[in-house]
């Protein structure tokens, strides 16, 4: 048979080609078996075979190494299996919650008497329900809650509720099964609202989800909780060292939230769905809107996050520690910021500043924000407190004005605008909305002119504008941090149209008639006025507050507002700045306005032949807005 | 002048040398060597053709239009010319796959209940003279 030894073939391609041509060249160094280079001979069927072989099982080699390790798995349970060699559970499905108050007028039984507290007690899992975006979703509350009563009228306070449904899987312990592990039914599960008790003759402990390891002793009641191969969270228990062991024939019920598909983030009305002893009148108004629910984290964060864990070893001491555990702690955050009190203007030494930014709205409700630092008091560091502050958001206002040539495109003048708008939303959800982004104006200048094949060239303008919230009937003084300077080119620019500072409009207290604004002096003071019936600027204050230029802050003197023009409570602040390139500073966040993007189309005269030389050609100043 | 070397011993005496030698698909023991036995020249070359013809597209891994694939054909032997196409497939396939022949001849029988009876005669280019391979293709079920 063949004379060549088999050391001297190449074994170490892996395409079916090339592992064909390997086996025929090493069949040339026999004689006996010539027709190995004919594709219908009996030899090559072998060598097809042969070749297929070596193909698939180097194809299957390759996949089931690349699985081993966190950073090249593909699959989900392989990624989640590596993640928990490095001691992190990735975060599950997370359900929205809202607070209400619900108050019940004319409650009297049919006998005309009036029901106890206790009587009217709203059980744990009663049915709320919200419409939001024309589709119905199903909230529940998660604690009783008794009500106070004021003769017929029955308020509770506070109903906290989440979106979804109250299911229970109840399972038997068998201590012939060794480490049983009981699956729970549904996939959708919201861990962190997991609650397991176990029936242990007739006695019924509640269990805790175990969290950290280290404060685990024989007898603590605690259960673990992991995402399973199949994706479904599957719980287990101690072994009588790591937690209290079960015995044989204990009853285990499950009680969880089955996540909807679509989270109802941001719903603010409430009904309840169900009647309570019979009554259904009730008012409900809403104390925080619903927000939070997020979907399970997938495979990118958690390979991001898995190494972040692993380094921060379940202590606070770095920044980075930090992100890593506010990432887990509120996995549903689009962007996490932290810095030490020490770089804070005006700095605050002794604590840790983090600003999150929710997926699904710029700001945290309070409940999220006091259960995030609650639960990082648990391992902080004993002097230093952490503070979680709203993201600032630097909003950038977009003025462009593109030409296009007419003959290039079938499109009108509004279609194109509509497509330059698109681009320009596109580049804000591709580079921005982010901490530590940074806004490059000749990128999204890029962007627009190869937005379409017609349009030649566009002036794009830039302003900023902050929005600072008020309180009202109340003297304070406001300080509000662009981190970006702002355009100064000389001493006393543009005085006599405002400067370079515009407002939203606000009423002061002394003045029920007048709306006043701010604008600045270019000479570094703030200007507090209001418009005759002629427009023209009546100066109520002429040192009203400080800019500064070169920093991007301005500074508000004491002052008691009334009231705001703004429906929130706030008044916006525009600048121009002193760079088209915007960064975000600390705990900023810059985004490019949606709703103030200003697209204007020209028809370029030039290439569309109706003038040349010059002559009627419009240009579009690189300073106007 | 070159020197003859007249006491040059004689290593190997060949009268003739076999162009083509083949395994057997069947994998039937040689009854002497007790080695896999072999086909050679004309029988390794008809062989080879008969595995062109009947194999039908996607059968050989990562060579999916490989073969004549006369058995995927026989749902269309009733359309006009369709025997012509199918002859003409045949030669197709094999000048591009079996570069040993050539002057390939298809004749087709009459097809009876799906059923097709085909008879290739080519002539082998080394001299090995002219052959032919006769085969009925029929459907699976």
């Amino acid at each position: 048979m063949a004379t060549v030894k088999s050391s001297q073939i190449n074994a170490t391609d892996l395409d079916f080609d090339d592992i064909a041509a390997n086996i025929k060249t090493y069949l040339k160094g026999q004689e006996k078996f010539k027709d190995y280079d004919f594709e219908g001979s009996n030899l090559n069927v072998i060598i097809d075979m042969l070749a297929y072989a070596g193909h698939i099982g180097g194809l299957n080699t390759n996949i089931a190494a690349s699985e081993l390790f966190l950073d090249s798995a593909q699959i989900r349970k392989n990624v989640v299996s590596r993640a928990k060699d490095l001691g992190f559970i990735p975060a599950s499905e997370k359900a929205a919650a809202a607070q209400v108050e619900v108050k019940m007028i004319n409650i009297r039984n049919a006998n005309q008497t009036i029901p106890t507290e206790n009587d009217m007690s709203m059980p744990r899992g009663h049915n709320f329900q919200t419409i939001y975006d024309g589709v119905t979703y199903n909230f529940v509350n998660t604690t009783t809650v008794v009500p106070t009563r004021d003769n017929t009228t029955f308020t509770y306070p506070t109903v906290d509720l989440v979106q979804g449904q109250y299911i229970t899987d109840s399972f038997i312990f068998d201590n012939q099964i060794k480490n049983s592990k009981f699956v729970l039914s549904n996939a959708r599960v919201d861990r962190a609202k997991l609650e397991v008790e176990v029936n242990s003759n007739g006695t019924v402990n509640k269990y805790a989800l175990s969290t950290d390891v280290s404060t685990i002793t024989s007898g603590s009641k605690v259960f673990y909780a992991q995402e399973n191969e199949e994706g479904f969270i599957e719980i287990y228990f101690g072994d009588d060292v790591l937690g209290l062991g079960l015995k044989d024939g204990d009853l285990i019920s499950a009680t969880y939230i089955t996540v909807d598909d679509i989270h109802a983030d941001g719903a603010k009305i409430f009904s309840m769905a169900d009647s309570l002893q019979g009554f259904s009148n009730a008012t409900i108004t809403t104390l925080l809107n619903a927000s939070g629910g997020a979907e399970k984290e997938d495979i990118e964060s958690i390979k991001f996050k898995a190494t972040k864990f692993y380094t921060s070893q379940n202590r606070l001491v770095t920044l980075n520690d930090y992100k890593a555990k506010v990432s887990e702690y509120y996995p549903n955050a689009d962007a996490v910021a932290v810095w030490g009190g020490e770089d804070n203007d005006p700095p605050q030494y002794g604590k840790v500043f983090i600003s999150l930014k929710p997926q699904n709205s710029d700001y945290l409700s309070v409940l999220e924000k006091t259960e995030v630092t609650n639960k990082l008091n648990q391992l902080n560091m004993l002097t230093v407190r952490p503070v979680i502050v709203d993201a600032e958001i630097v909003k950038i206002l977009i003025t462009t004005v593109f030409k296009y040539n007419e003959k290039e495109t079938t499109l009108s003048k509004g279609e194109v605008e509509t497509i330059v708008r698109s681009a320009i939303v596109d580049f804000d959800n591709t580079n921005l909305n982010n901490f530590d982004s940074i806004f490059r104006h000749s990128n999204l200048v890029k962007k627009i002119d190869d937005s379409n094949v017609s349009i030649l060239s566009n002036i794009t303008n830039v302003r900023l504008r902050k929005r600072k919230a008020i309180k009202l009937n109340y003297s304070e003084g406001l300080v509000i941090s662009f981190g970006n300077g702002f355009y100064h080119p000389n001493d006393g620019y543009n005085k006599a149209s405002g400067g370079i500072l515009t407002s939203t409009g606000f009423k002061v207290d002394g003045d029920t008639t007048n709306t006043y604004y701010f604008d600045d002096d270019g000479s570094g003071v703030i200007r507090r006025y209001s418009l005759n019936a002629s427009g023209v600027r009546v100066f109520a204050d002429q040192s009203a507050g400080t800019i500064d230029y070169a920093t991007g802050k301005i500074s508000i003197n004491a002052i008691k507002f009334t009231s705001s023009v703004n429906n929130d409570t706030s008044i916006d602040f525009t600048v121009l700045p002193l760079s088209d390139d915007v960064v975000a500073i600390r705990g900023s966040l810059i985004d490019i306005s949606i709703d103030d993007i200003k697209v204007k189309g020209e028809v370029d005269t030039i290439s569309s032949g109706e003038s040349s030389a010059g002559v009627g050609y419009n240009s579009t100043s690189s300073s106007s807005y | 002048m070159a020197t003859r070397d007249y006491n040059k011993t004689n290593t190997k005496l060949t009268a003739t040398k076999e162009s083509y030698s083949d395994l057997d698909i069947l994998f039937t023991t040689h009854p002497v060597s007790k080695d896999v036995t072999t086909k050679k020249d004309a029988d390794a070359v008809k062989r080879s053709v008969r595995n062109i013809l009947l194999t039908n597209d996607y059968e050989r891994p990562f060579k999916p239009n490989f073969g004549a694939n006369l058995r995927g054909k026989l749902f269309d032997l009733q359309g006009i010319g369709a025997k012509r196409k199918i002859a003409g497939n045949i030669r197709e396939a094999l000048y591009a796959l079996e570069p040993r022949i050539r002057n390939v001849r298809v004749a087709l029988g009459e097809n009876n209940r799906n059923n097709v009876d085909v008879l290739v005669t080519y002539e082998i280019i080394n001299g090995l003279g002219r052959d032919s391979v006769d085969f009925t293709v029929k459907r699976v079920r």
